[in-house]
């Protein structure tokens, strides 16, 4: 392994780890019934923390605070019940400023791998941003990682049939074919002499056809 | 002392294999769905277990002589030497690598593909087997220190 690879290794690490253990603090700490007692005042010091912890150059948009606020303020578990934050044992506050942080730092990865910009540029975290990425996906994630995940199911199709298939850049063979393919975001190539097709699908629990042409 | 030492190491150990756990769950992977196993696929699956079952068996077998052997040290007063607590660990890892790549081995028939070449079983498999290997080793230098 070349020795360039550690940075990268020990981040992903590290990544895991933090994975593991905000998982495990959730499943622990979900109440089986309540009402969300997340304030504003408490994500707006959280989001504060982070930003002076990070000493960073992502700047958040007041109007995404308030979007992530109204975000847990509403939101559930993947059970169905309400998060709430005033039955966790104490100190709460620090486990609101753990998730949080960690929910903006996943946020502004995203961003970074989007805009195609290098770490450490100028960006701006905006509403549009939490609503494509919203904190109940990203405690849902949280969740699903915690356990070895169901992987989804993924069909090619083709009119006529015969298309070479490329999925995430591997050639899976000719249309039409089923695959069963991990769940989260996968591109599919189908080409032909007649059409080409290129796409980025989202697999999760429901079966997904891929058509071509469409 | 040596008690916290040992919990540190078990806890630091848990913490791997949680984390070796969630890494190989979370890798992406596409697969061809296939609905039935072919014979041949059938037979790549009997050698597989064959393998995982006799490394287990080697492991059992391993580790029940190693316990004997710290039993036996016990009595005579002497602490166990790090050779014998390295060969019983890596056994004892060896079993659970060898679980896991079964566990694994079934998650995939369940939904419906069919590769022992897909990371999470080659890697576990390989780990079963350095596991057991590094144990035999740490084994032989203790007797070989013990002739000495």
């Amino acid at each position: 392994m070349p020795i360039t690879h550690l940075p990268r290794l020990t981040a992903r690490f590290m990544r895991a780890l933090s994975t593991v253990v905000l998982s495990s603090a959730l499943a622990a700490q979900l109440s089986p019934s309540g009402v969300s007692g997340v304030s504003y005042q408490n994500l707006s010091r959280a989001v504060a923390n982070w930003k002076l912890a990070n000493k960073s150059s992502v700047q958040i948009d007041p109007a995404a605070t308030s979007e992530i606020a109204s975000d847990i303020a509403s939101r559930s578990d993947i059970k169905g019940q309400p998060i709430d934050v005033n039955a966790w044992p104490k100190p709460a506050d620090k486990r609101v400023d753990l998730l949080v942080s960690s929910y903006i730092s996943e946020l502004r990865d995203r961003k970074y791998e989007q805009t195609g910009l290098p770490r450490g540029s100028q960006i701006k975290l905006g509403a549009a941003d939490v609503q494509a990425f919203s904190f109940a996906t990203y405690v849902q994630d949280l969740h699903l990682q915690a356990i070895l995940r169901d992987p989804g199911f993924l069909s090619v199709t083709s009119l006529p049939p015969g298309a070479a298939i490329k999925i995430d850049n591997g050639a899976r063979g000719l249309t039409d074919k089923d695959f069963v393919v991990s769940k989260g975001k996968h591109s599919v190539l189908v080409k032909s002499d007649k059409f080409t097709c290129t796409d980025g699908v989202d697999v999760e629990d429901d079966p997904v056809v891929y058509k071509c042409p469409k | 002392m040596r008690r916290v030492g040992l919990l540190i190491v078990v806890a630091i150990l848990v913490v791997g294999l949680v984390l070796f756990n969630h890494i190989m769950g979370g890798m992406s992977f596409v697969e061809d769905r296939v609905r039935d196993l072919n014979n041949l696929q059938q037979k790549e699956v009997d050698i597989f277990l064959q393998m995982n079952s006799l490394l287990s068996g080697f492991a059992t077998f391993a580790l029940g002589g190693i316990g004997a052997l710290i039993w036996d040290r016990r009595k005579a007063k002497k602490n166990p030497t790090p050779q014998l607590v390295t060969a019983a660990a890596s056994s004892a890892l060896s079993l659970y690598f060898g679980y896991l790549s079964y566990r694994y081995l079934l998650w995939m028939l369940d939904h419906q593909f069919f590769d022992l070449n897909h990371r999470v079983v080659t890697t576990t498999s390989l780990l079963q087997f350095l596991a057991f290997f590094i144990s035999i080793i740490a084994l032989a230098d203790f007797v070989l220190a013990a002739k000495e």
